[in-house]
């Protein structure tokens, strides 16, 4: 267990990087959009209307009186819109006569479940966004408040506010905040019904903001853990006012100093972890503030593998040419068999899908995760077909890299999140319908250009050295064969071709290889015998192997 | 108006033919020494370009291309003459078993104070059977020869032209060494000595090469240099004679194939000018 963090590093940033508070600047009041506050001055201070798991009697609407006086709710009509369409608002609640807010209180209407109990118990029923909540008063004034990509008008004031995530709710920072659109006046917070949205003193670690660097370290590798700092509270805080804790398993695995933030403002710290043993962890960091008015948000967590996971990524179709559709082999890696209903699968930017249930893998077996089964199992007869799962929905693979110089990542998890296997692929130098297959040497081209699903690689044939020619002597018109055997699993081959007096007569074009394979050597001019300057480079460029050989083309004479 | 002396005129007549014939094949018999006519008998019979008093001389030598084990070349040549006259003979044998070939060759010629000239000719015999075309129909070692010439000639008093066109004709298997038609010029006083020489495309994809050189002599000893281009090549040697025996070295260096060692030890009775023939 790692005892102290090796490093931390603070970048701070502005008030308005802070993803709860980025739609805030981004947002201007517009005009002919609904109204943002109603005569009496009792504004909405905070909803909740997507509750983690079940909704039922967890929703709730808080109410908020700036004013000195009590303010009576008698005939105050609350709705919920629907914005997929217009007009579409329901009553969901109706001030009775003893209803009131008193002076610089909170009144708050939600289901049994609400806790602390609210001051009126009513079924919600609110819809996740775009959607809106609007009071409307006696006297005809109206207060709306939308949130999500809302585009009717009359269900937002200003500019929609953001859509929360599960569990998350909209609060109106500062409570009493009136700059005239919703997109300004709410932000992401933790739920705190019947309490102020804003402290003093308030650090948090943003939920869902935890991530570590890689996502699957090796056993006792250094790995850098991140997440954003938010100062919730009204009060600035200077350096070392806060102190970042990270744990693993629960226990302090290292803490550090934090970095001056003022008001609102955010900033992303990463703490550099020693090492984690083989196994899965729960990795978090906490942010530990004298005074903090709300320690429920302090802390946050992620399931973190160290070391290779159960199910292993042995081979990737992401460009099929046959119409077989993209397919995925794992393998069960590990002494025990392995039911794939536990994992699920996904690409760099898609939502994971769960893998059918039927199949327990036998250890060091294999199976096909298949976009299309029917199509890869007509494309190729052989199949053990009990071992082929289609998975849906499916995540289309991309067939080209992006600026980073990877095309698209498969991601296999287990059903809670856990990272089990992960590869960032290249389709850089890979023939179209040639997949991509873990070798001795790592990823690269398959070696058999058709794949070989549900097989281990193909041993290539064995070369005495590193490059070898063959024939040797070849008929003037006829081709030889350049194989080779290279210690890394992707480079360049280059083949310049000399005359025995050292005149260069052609150079071929240098080729994206893999660790194994060959080419023809052709277009010779003639008869002749011709030294061959093979050089090959690894992908990084920092390896190079230079070879020369020797090919004798013959002819008649001339 | 100017007369144009026999010899110079057989040296243009020989470019010419080069022009029309560029393909040549040669270099079994190379050996360490620059480029124009030579005192070696292994270069005549590689150039057609003798040079030297009468006499006789025998060269063992010895070439490793480019550091390849598998492919050296060996050989041996015997040649002299008398008066004007001058014969060489020679064996050699280049490869390995799977793609060498073994050589025979003669050149005979002339030699006079102005021009000089021979013709050359090789007979070259697979050393295995290609094994790479079953059914070919080949049951028997390839056999190929190659018949040639070259022609010095001497301009005014320091300086001479040369032509050389080992491969006029050729039957059989083709040569599996190739190289283009030499032209080039030599001149120099005293003991330092400079030369040009082009070497015209042996074919489509060959853009032929240009060579520049210069030579110091010192008693029984020489140093020469010599830079060839596309690509840029550069060579150095050295010869030495005490005795009758002498000993030469060549080292070529290419940018990306590495170097071609020239080794060569020569036996040789040589008359000098003022010793009577017998």
């Amino acid at each position: 267990m790692p005892s102290r963090c090796t490093a931390l590093l603070a970048i701070a940033l502005a008030a308005s990087a802070a993803p709860s508070h980025a739609a805030r600047d981004s947002a201007s009041p517009a005009a002919a959009t609904g109204s943002c506050v109603s005569a009496s001055g009792v504004r909405i201070a905070e909803i909740l209307y997507d509750a983690t798991g079940d909704d039922t009697g967890r929703e709730f609407v808080e109410l908020f009186n700036p004013t000195a006086s009590a303010v009576s709710l008698a005939g105050v009509r609350l709705e919920a819109g629907d914005g997929a369409g217009p007009g579409r608002w329901t009553l969901r609640w109706t001030g009775g006569g003893n209803d009131s807010v008193a002076a610089s209180s909170r009144f708050v209407i939600g289901g049994a479940l609400v806790s602390p109990a609210p001051n009126a118990v009513a079924s919600l029923d609110l819809q996740n966004g775009p959607d809106a909540v609007r009071l409307r008063w006696p006297d005809g004034s109206i207060e709306v408040v939308g949130y999500g990509a809302l585009t009717d008008v009359e269900y937002f004031c200003g500019a929609p506010a953001a859509d929360v995530p599960s569990g998350q709710s909209l609060a109106r920072e500062p409570d009493g905040a009136d700059r005239g659109s919703n997109a300004l006046d709410f932000v992401v917070a933790d739920p705190t019904p019947g309490r102020p949205n804003q402290v003093a003193f308030d650090a948090a670690i943003s939920r869902g903001s935890l991530a570590i660097d890689p996502a699957q370290p090796a056993p006792s590798a250094p790995a850098r853990l991140s997440a954003l700092l938010l100062n919730r509270g009204t009060r600035a805080l200077a350096a070392r006012e806060i102190t970042l804790i990270a744990t693993v398993d629960g226990d302090s695995a290292c803490a550090a100093a934090g970095p001056p933030l003022g008001a609102l403002d955010s900033a992303r710290v990463a703490l550099d972890l020693a090492g984690l043993d083989a196994g899965v962890h729960i990795v978090g960091v906490r942010a530990m503030l004298a005074g903090d008015e709300r320690p429920e948000n302090d802390a946050d967590s992620i399931r973190v593998r160290a070391g290779s996971g159960p199910l292993a990524i042995t081979e990737i179709q992401f460009h099929p040419a046959g119409g077989e559709g993209e397919w995925i082999e794992v393998r069960a890696r590990g002494p025990d068999a392995v039911a794939l209903e536990r994992f699920t699968l996904s690409d760099r930017n898609g939502h994971p899908a769960a893998l059918p249930s039927a199949i327990v893998l036998a250890p060091d077996s294999l199976a096909l995760l298949a976009e299309d089964r029917a199509a890869l199992i007509a494309h190729y007869p052989g199949l053990d077909s009990l071992r082929v799962l289609e998975v849906s929905p499916w995540a289309a693979l991309n067939n080209s890299d992006d600026s980073t110089g990877i095309a698209d990542a498969v991601v296999v998890r287990e059903s809670d999140g856990t990272p089990c296997d992960r590869v960032d692929y290249s389709a850089r130098g890979i023939a179209a319908g040639v997949p991509l297959e873990l070798g001795p040497l790592g990823w690269g081209a398959d070696s058999d250009p058709g794949g070989t699903p549900l097989q281990p690689p193909r041993a290539p044939p064995g070369l005495a050295t590193r490059f070898e020619l063959a024939p040797r002597r070849v008929r003037a018109g006829l081709s030889s064969r350049l194989r080779w055997a290279l210690p890394w699993a992707r480079g360049t081959l280059a083949v310049e071709i000399f005359d025995l007096t050292g005149r260069r007569i052609a150079r071929l074009p240098e080729a994206l290889i893999g660790a194994r394979g060959e080419r023809a050597i052709e277009g010779l001019p003639g008869p002749g015998v011709y030294l061959l300057a093979i050089a090959a480079r690894s992908e990084n460029g920092a390896r190079l192997i230079r070879e020369t050989r020797t090919l004798r083309v013959e002819g008649p004479a001339r | 108006m100017i007369r144009a002396r026999p010899s110079r005129i057989l040296v243009i007549a020989a470019a010419l033919a080069a022009m029309v014939h560029r393909r040549a094949c040669a270099q079994d018999f190379d050996g360490p020494d620059h480029a124009g006519p030579s005192v070696s008998p292994a270069l005549w019979i590689e150039r057609g370009l003798p040079d030297g008093d009468a006499g006789w001389r025998l060269d063992l030598v010895g070439i490793a291309w480019n550091g390849l084990e598998d492919f050296t070349t060996r050989s041996l040549a015997i040649g002299g003459g008398g008066g004007p006259l001058r014969l060489a003979i020679g064996v050699a044998s280049t490869g390995d078993a799977e793609i060498g070939w073994n050589s025979a060759a003669a050149a005979t010629g002339f030699i006079s104070p102005r021009c000089g000239g021979a013709l050359r000719a090789i007979a070259r015999r697979d050393r295995s059977i290609p094994v790479s075309e079953p059914g070919a129909g080949i049951e028997s070692r390839p056999i190929g020869i190659e018949c040639g010439a070259g022609f010095w000639s001497a301009i005014g008093s320091h300086s001479r032209l040369w032509a050389s066109l080992p491969a006029l004709y050729g039957a059989g298997e083709a040569a599996p060494l190739d190289r283009g038609l030499e032209t080039g010029i030599v001149g120099g006083a005293r003991d330092v000595s400079a030369w040009l020489a082009w070497s015209a495309p042996a074919h489509a994809a060959d853009q032929g090469e240009r060579t520049a050189g210069v030579e110091i002599a010192t008693g029984p000893a020489a140093i020469w240099v010599e830079a060839r281009d596309r690509p840029f090549r550069a060579a150095i040697g050295v010869h030495a004679h005490h005795r009758g025996f002498e000993v030469a070295a060549e080292v070529t260096e290419h940018p990306v194939l590495g170097e071609t060692l020239r080794l060569a030890l020569t036996l040789e009775r040589v008359r000098s000018a003022s010793e009577p023939e017998r």
